[in-house]
């Protein structure tokens, strides 16, 4: 038995949804993101680390909770499946491109930390240079660069996921959509015979 | 023939590897004639197996055992072969670092690491067996070596300390002047070393002192420099766990720091500047029977070599599926498995079936990559569970009143992460059907498949006749003896809905006491720490 791969899914979410309400804990999708870019810049400013990784944690376990709630009582949300076969590269692309957005998040005369968020605003958040991006169009800015640059490796190695994922990126810009990136349970990814 | 594949495999088990073919072929030859005066005078192996044996050797059956137990850490490295009386014994060095024969070398059961003739008597059996045949006395041709070697270990031993001394003088010296004349004491109360400063250490148990060195990781080297190294068998343990203890704890802090450059001996006090000086015998023989290839003047143990060595302290065997051949471990699995934060069998697991193993043992997995983090955290709680399992099972083991450690099997495997094997006892653990909580029994001596599933209680309810209908699928007719899906009892609510029960066929739902929650507190605390280790 080899390495199990997870299903990679990416979840186009329309703008109505995203800021209305949930059945579970009563807020919405667009509130948990908020918390969580809070969060996020609260761990990049330093203090109590610990706390704030906790504070992270739970606002997407949080996420995690509601979000199969949300696609079974919505038909609009549009779901995107990373192919089995590309997975392995698609974590590799994604190491990578953590690695990049960390640089570009926190400066480059800061120590490299990386940093990839998984839940993705439909519109640009205020520019000022303290909020780190986290939305789409910024995103999908990031992914059209990092494929125009022809001399990185990493990026001719994983051409294809990249760009798999600035398709679906840019589909999500043109309807103003949300993105929320998801994992499927181990066992849910071992064979094909059932769709949880 | 029989009797002796039997014995053979016996011998096989206790040194938990293989002996060289010529000699099996030897044991497998039919037996010499014992009554001929000339074989009885000259050589009568200790696995030697005549058919009325019944597969036990036939002479000194308890040697082999008992110097097995006397020597624990190097087993599967030393085969005695013959008893030549004084407590001296001609030996198979199985993990012989060289391609070539497995060669026959001399061993003294009644000496430490440090006065060990360990000289060479035969390239391999058969030219061992034959020079016998022929008059050669192993004892006779060394026996200036013998005595040159313990007079050697003394010295070594008493210069070892030494340097120990002067070191630990030089410390608590240096100690008092930076810390306001207070003592340095082991209360807790007293500003730990830094990782880059030097440290005594003593390797006691209770009373026993069984060793002591001084170390330090040099950053601008990029190696551990270590001084004073001295370790002294106790008679209430077995033989060379002093070295072995203490090695291990320096390779472990290696791992730790990362050190490119391996690990070094010094001695810098007596001379008032850094020398190198030649590997504690011990260590050196320690190590190459350990299979590294190491001189005897050798001054360092290279980054390899401390590699190759942890993995051989450490318990973790992965057999690659594919190749059939045992995948090299990382450093840092040994690591976790040494600093106790995973334990071997979940490192194992970790390695076969998580696609970020080495980024996660590595430290690489970080906070802020969310999906990544989420896959590894995923993993890490089916390892939990698997963990749960395992004390599951030991419990049921405990209340029988039998002794028996169940191990995990890996065969067949077809769902990651559980728990096969084969039961010697009849177990009763805790399960679940229509009526609520009832007992389910693995009968003796068949096989069972106890699948970890660590669920919330909405995700049961929703996902359950699913995947239940997937192992099925799965496993088909060729399901195990006892088939169970093991589930956080919290998360059944005690209770299994009447279409789920139709849906089981073959398997059982077992629970357990522990909570989703705290499954996943686990797996999260365990992140943490592999974090938290310099990585």
């Amino acid at each position: 038995m080899t390495a199990i791969f997870p299903g990679l899914e990416v979840l186009l979410i329309p703008t109505a949804l995203w800021s209305q309400p949930l059945d579970v804990g009563g807020l919405s999708l667009e509130d948990h993101a908020n918390e969580i870019s809070g969060a996020y810049r609260r761990l990049f400013k330093g203090g109590n680390r610990a706390q704030k990784r906790t504070h992270l944690l739970v606002w997407y376990d949080h996420l995690q909770a509601a979000l199969p709630v949300v696609s079974r009582s919505s038909h609009q949300i549009i779901q995107k499946s990373v192919e089995p076969t590309l997975a392995g590269m698609w974590l590799q692309m994604l190491s990578h491109l953590a690695l990049e957005m960390g640089a570009r998040a926190m400066g480059s005369s800061a120590t490299q930390q990386p940093f990839l968020p998984a839940i993705w605003h439909p519109s640009v958040q205020n520019s000022a240079p303290h909020k780190i991006p986290m939305d789409v169009q910024s995103h999908l800015k990031m992914l059209v660069e990092l494929l125009s640059s022809k001399n990185v490796q990493w990026v001719q190695n994983c051409a294809t996921v990249l760009k798999c994922r600035q398709n679906w990126f840019n589909e999500a810009k043109e309807g103003g959509w949300a993105i929320i990136e998801t994992t499927t349970s181990v066992y849910a990814s071992l064979g094909s015979v059932h769709t949880w | 023939m029989e009797n002796n594949l039997t014995g053979i495999s016996l011998i096989e088990k206790q040194l938990a590897t293989q002996l060289p073919d010529d000699y099996r072929q030897f044991l497998l030859a039919p037996p010499p004639d014992i009554t001929d005066p000339l074989i009885e005078n000259s050589i009568v192996p200790l696995h030697f197996y005549p058919p009325e044996s019944k597969g036990e050797p036939y002479r000194f059956p308890n040697i082999v055992g008992q110097f097995l137990r006397e020597w624990h850490p190097l087993r599967g490295a030393l085969c005695p072969v013959e008893y030549l009386g004084e407590g001296l014994f001609a030996c198979l060095h199985l993990l012989d670092p060289y391609d070539r024969p497995v060669p026959v070398v001399l061993w003294d059961v009644t000496a430490d690491l440090m006065e060990q003739p360990f000289c060479m008597l035969a390239l391999d059996w058969p030219h061992y067996y034959t020079a016998r045949l022929n008059g050669f006395s192993p004892i006779e041709a060394n026996f200036n070596d013998l005595r040159h070697c313990r007079i050697k270990g003394e010295l070594n031993f008493e210069k070892s300390v030494e340097v120990f001394e002067s070191f630990s003088k030089w410390f608590h010296d240096q100690y008092q002047n930076q810390n306001q004349n207070d003592v340095f004491e082991h209360d807790g109360l007293n500003r730990m070393p830094r990782y880059d400063e030097w440290r005594p250490e003593r390797f006691c148990v209770h009373d026993h002192l069984l060793g002591v060195m001084g170390y330090r990781f040099s950053p601008l080297a990029g190696r551990i420099e270590v001084t004073g190294f001295v370790t002294k068998d106790h008679t209430n343990y077995a033989r060379g766990s002093a070295t072995c203890a203490l090695l291990t704890s320096l390779l472990t802090e290696w791992a730790k720091q990362s050190a490119p450059a391996g690990i070094v001996f010094v001695d810098q006090w007596r001379n008032y500047h850094p020398k190198t000086v030649s590997l504690p015998v011990e260590v050196a023989l320690f190590a190459y029977l350990q299979g590294i290839p190491m001189r005897s003047d050798a001054y360092e143990l290279k980054a390899d070599d401390c590699q190759a060595l942890l993995t051989r302290l450490t318990p973790i065997v992965v057999k690659d599926s594919q190749h059939s051949a045992f995948k090299k471990i990382s450093d840092k699995a040994c690591l976790l498995v040494q600093k106790q934060v995973l334990l071997p069998h979940q490192v194992e697991d970790l390695i076969r079936f998580c696609p970020l193993a080495e980024p996660l043992f590595k430290g690489q997995i970080h906070m802020h990559e969310q999906i990544r983090l989420n896959i590894v955290l995923e993993h890490l709680q089916l390892s939990f569970m698997a963990r749960v399992i395992e004390q599951v099972l030991n419990l049921a083991v405990a209340s029988t009143n039998f002794s028996c450690v169940l191990e995990k099997g890996d065969s067949n495997q077809q769902m990651p992460y559980c728990w096969e094997g084969i039961s010697p006892v009849s177990l009763q653990l805790k399960g679940l059907d229509v009526s609520g909580p009832a007992l389910s029994t693995i009968s003796a001596g068949t096989s069972f498949c106890l699948i970890p599933w660590p669920v919330n209680k909405s995700d049961f309810s929703l996902k359950s006749f699913t995947f239940i209908q997937y192992i099925n699928a799965l496993y088909g007719k060729n399901h195990p003896d006892f088939l169970a899906v093991v589930v956080p009892e919290e998360s059944t609510g005690n209770h299994l809905p009447e279409y789920l029960a139709k849906s089981l066929g073959n398997i059982t739902i077992v629970t357990v006491t522990e909570t989703y929650q705290e499954i996943k507190k686990s797996a999260w605390q365990a992140f943490q720490k592999i974090n938290q280790l310099r990585s």
